[in-house]
């Protein structure tokens, strides 16, 4: 009887198994998995073939394919030169049983690649910039438009490993709950240079604290955006500078095996968790105080389209037509037009950049459509697209110049971003900047005879001048200087500040100093100059990102 | 003189020795090709045993850019039952091809209602060709032998199947925008070959469009069925209640349109399994208002939608016809979604067919 009682709990076990099973995967039966198991769905289509090879170093295997050689030995020296003592000297302590193991790298050369690939194991939505699976031991990275976000991701993402991959065994056998998102991602923030961390991240960070929506750490640890990756990496910064650093390894440690309670952190830090988010909650009021005493705007002011999410890079015509990126359709970015009221889509694929010819005609639009980052014009009229192919390879960035008859093309051929002129029959005219830093951001003078880029400087994004012959250093506070534009009247305006409040200046051409034009809360995180002082600028405010129409 | 010769030689032997070492050091492949191969991921064990081993595990091997993938479940209890599945996967540039082998108990039908219980054995070959992310082409090749298994609800035949099928899938629907259309043509059969059973084929279509209002969205369906000769009775088409053959039910992927199965289907006010036949014609029209957050674009985890529907269905079993012509439900519902699980509940009022009474409709998943 009890052995027949125990075969009936069996079956009702197996049952349950086969549930779980059965509802991630929706099948217990067919475990193969082509991409084609639901009769509707999207499906993973990778644009090209790709040719695998494999770079090793003494702590890692680098995995790339074609066109991505000098991409590979730019990751090889960030990992092994810089990412790996960075981190590994404060965790070694996790590896005196558990021996470290190779990490396995896998880098794509474009967002479209890492999102179609079996080796992310992301949906097609995802739009993270890597993906670290501790399990495994291996991280996921798409090859970053710039050098400084590829240190920062490859950083980011080996944290993960490092100091997660020693508890994996406590991990797979259940024995712990493991660390919360708040610490994991906290960490992997944290050990980022600091110029590498996304400044969307800490703009989003202000913006809560200002409104005191200043989320607590059980909805931080779900880590689901910017917000929470910026506060993650806050607490976490905060906990290294009161306690100190070597406390960090001590509490991932202490939090896996003792488990994560107020118990563990009162043995560390003498504080309870709630202690310690109070604590930390009252230095962040300290730190995000700029800007607190200025009106809001967007109380003031409505967005133009408050229905498209994530609004970026905004351009319009003489005629009023408005230019835009959203990612309204789940995709980063469509390309949009709006005319007065009316909003449509102006492309079926992803546009990561773009910008429109001095006649309105027709624009240029960057898309890793076929994989690799390519140009591609769209005439207004007809709505045809036919590739643009400039000499440079990889172009990151675009920017057409007043005159018409050239373009800026950032480019990032040997790891990093520079910035060329190239004809509209895509020769390489000049080179404008081409250091082993980046320089990115091309704005062009109304006389086409300048262009004004960003680089940094001492830690600092500063704005420089060039036109293929002289390089011009044009700000140099200890401020960051970004997203330069140009008035008809030849005046210069930047995005300016730090701490995640960025606001609108002008530049003085002749000493670099700037004047804000700026006055309100909210961050601009992007600006249109428009005529009689009036500009369209992109606010962040509560999570969104949105376009809003300015005069001074 | 011979002190010289002998410098100048050794010197030259020092020379042929190490410049190809030095030549080797920089012409040494700094690359290797990547080949790919399976290594285990995971392997979930759990084992007892009290004269006899029971036996539940699962297990992973997959290659480090997961090209290759073999997925396997073990499930056994003493020596007379031994169920099991085994799947594998290469995905090449622009295919994916799968194979399976699998002895499984399967349940066919929504978990909160009676549906069919068998016991299915079989091989399936699979390939899919993507052309993009919107668009593809599946093919099946599939050999199943199925037989009864405990009590059920519905009569289960013990035959075996040897079948194929074909289908172009286009789905641009966009769940932000709340715009695009999903379509799918699917043309499959069965032979009586290798000593199964059946010979029939069979053909399906179905189409869904959704149009945003803002923060209402409208969604029109047609879907249509027909089987032309002998087929399983339990994998013809069934109406009635909201019949999510790729949410509710574990052994969907076996028969997952594949072989003549139970397509999607949504005919509200109206019990599960009411309508059995070998063609089908469905419509349904379904108007949504988003309760809660203002717009879909705003959605950061939960929503919540109200909606009214109309839904519509003939279904025939050779020339004599099953419903009224048609039978209509309507009715009311609202959706919940959590965090990209939708969780639904309907009130559907059967218009015209004696017998029938209103009902709720609970679902999980997308129901269309």
């Amino acid at each position: 009887m009890a052995k027949k009682h125990r075969f009936y709990i069996l079956r009702l076990l197996l049952f349950f198994f086969i549930l779980t099973l059965a509802y991630p995967s929706y099948s217990a039966v067919e475990l193969s998995n082509t991409g084609g198991e639901f009769r509707f769905g999207k499906v993973k289509a990778p644009p090209r073939p790709l040719q695998w090879k494999v770079l090793t170093t003494p702590h890692f295997e680098i995995f790339f394919y074609q066109g991505m050689e000098e991409l590979s030995q730019r990751s090889r020296i960030i990992l092994e030169e810089e990412a790996f003592d960075r981190v590994f000297s404060d965790f070694r302590d996790l590896y005196t049983l558990t021996p470290y193991r190779k990490i396995r790298v896998i880098l794509f050369a474009s967002r479209k690649e890492y999102q179609n690939s079996q080796a992310s194991g992301l949906s097609l939505s995802d739009s993270s910039e890597g993906v670290a699976h501790i399990l495994i031991n291996r991280l996921v990275v798409i090859g970053q438009p710039t050098f400084r976000d590829l240190r920062g991701v490859l950083t980011h993402e080996i944290t993960h490993l490092i100091t997660l991959g020693p508890f994996k065994g406590d991990l797979l056998s259940s024995m712990t709950q493991g660390a919360p998102g708040w610490i994991a991602e906290g960490l992997a923030e944290y050990y980022m240079p600091a110029e590498t961390r996304f400044p969307q991240r800490e703009v989003a960070l202000r913006d809560v604290v200002l409104s005191e929506e200043v989320d607590a750490l059980e909805q931080i640890s779900q880590v689901r955006g910017n917000l929470h990756y910026a506060e993650a990496w806050s607490l976490t910064d905060y906990i290294a500078n009161k306690y100190g650093q070597a406390q960090l390894s001590q509490m991932l440690k202490a939090v896996i095996k003792e488990g994560y309670k107020d118990q563990t952190f009162k043995r560390l830090f003498n504080r309870s968790l709630k202690e310690l988010w109070t604590d930390w909650r009252q230095e962040l009021t300290s730190i995000y105080q700029e800007g607190a005493e200025f009106p809001s705007y967007t109380q003031l002011s409505s967005p133009l389209f408050a229905e498209y999410r994530d609004q970026t890079m905004v351009k319009t015509t003489k005629e009023g037509q408005i230019f835009f990126l959203s990612s309204h359709q789940g995709r980063f970015y469509d390309l949009y037009l709006a005319e007065g009221e009316k909003v449509k889509r102006l492309t079926e694929q992803t546009v990561s950049a773009f910008d429109l010819s001095p006649d309105g005609q027709q624009l240029i639009f960057l898309s890793d459509q076929d994989g690799e980052r390519k140009l591609y014009l769209l005439s207004l009229e007809s709505g045809a697209v036919t590739p643009f192919a400039p000499e440079v390879t990889n172009p990151v960035e675009v920017a057409w110049s007043p005159q018409g008859d050239r373009l800026a093309v950032t480019a990032n051929r040997k790891g990093d971003a520079d910035l060329f002129v190239v004809g509209l029959d895509g020769k390489i005219l000049s080179v404008i900047a081409d250091s082993p830093a980046d320089e990115t951001s091309p704005a062009w003078a109304p006389d086409g005879q300048w262009v004004a880029f960003v680089s940094t400087l001492q830690g600092y994004d500063q704005i420089h001048l060039g036109n293929g012959k002289t390089t011009r250093l044009l700000t140099r506070q200890a401020l960051h200087h970004r997203k330069p534009a140009w008035s008809k009247d030849g005046k210069l305006y930047c995005l300016t500040g730090e701490k995640g409040y960025y606001r609108l200046a002008e530049v003085d051409l002749n000493n670099g100093q700037t004047s804000f034009r700026w006055d309100y809360r909210e961050t601009v995180l992007e600006m249109l100059p428009q005529e009689d002082e009036a500009f369209l600028v992109v606010l962040y405010n509560a999570g969104r990102s949105e376009i809003y129409r300015f005069q001074r | 003189m011979l002190t010289t010769t002998i410098r100048r030689l050794c010197c030259l032997l020092l020379l042929l020795l190490f410049t190809p070492t030095a030549l080797q050091a920089q012409v040494d492949p700094i690359y290797q090709e990547y080949r790919s191969q399976l290594e285990m991921e995971y392997f979930l064990p759990f084992i007892a045993y009290d004269g006899s081993f029971y036996v539940a595990t699962y297990g992973k091997m997959s290659s480090i850019l997961r090209d290759q993938e073999l997925q396997f479940v073990l499930l056994a209890s003493g020596e007379e039952v031994v169920n099991f599945a085994l799947g594998y996967t290469w995905h090449a540039p622009y295919w994916s091809y799968g194979l399976n082998l699998y002895q499984m108990p399967i349940y066919t039908g929504p978990m909160w209602s009676a549906g069919f219980w068998e016991l299915q054995k079989g091989v399936s070959l699979l390939a899919s060709r993507h052309f993009n992310n919107e668009k593809r082409l599946d093919l099946r090749l599939q050999f199943e032998d199925f037989s009864p298994l405990s009590l059920p609800r519905f009569p289960v035949e013990k035959a075996s199947i040897l079948g194929f099928e074909a289908t172009a899938t286009h789905d641009n629907f966009s769940f932000l925008a709340q715009d695009g259309h999903r379509e799918y043509f699917s043309l499959g059969g069965a032979f009586p070959l290798l000593g199964a059973d059946f010979k029939y084929l069979k053909a399906e279509v179905d189409h869904r469009n959704y149009f945003s209002l803002g923060r209402s969205s409208l969604v029109l369906s047609a879907r249509g069925g027909k089987i032309w000769g002998d087929y399983p009775v339990q994998r013809g088409f069934a109406l009635g209640g909201i019949q999510q053959v790729s949410m509710s039910s574990l052994g969907t992927l076996t028969n997952a349109g594949i072989l003549g199965t139970l397509a999607d289907t949504v005919l509200r006010g109206y019990s599960e399994y009411r309508f059995f036949g070998d063609g089908f014609l469905l419509s349904n029209i379904e108007l949504r208002l988003l309760a809660w957050p203002s717009s879909y674009q705003k959605i950061r985890g939960t929503a919540f939608t109200l909606l009214a529907f109309s839904d519509a269905a003939w279904v025939w079993k050779g020339s004599s016809q099953q419903t009224s012509s048609p039978s209509i439900g309507v009715g009311v519902g609202f959706k919940f979604y959590f965090f990209g699980l939708n969780l639904g509940l309907d009130y559907g009022i059967p218009l015209n067919t004696p017998g029938e009474f209103p009902k709720w409709h609970f679902s999980i998943g997308e129901v269309f």
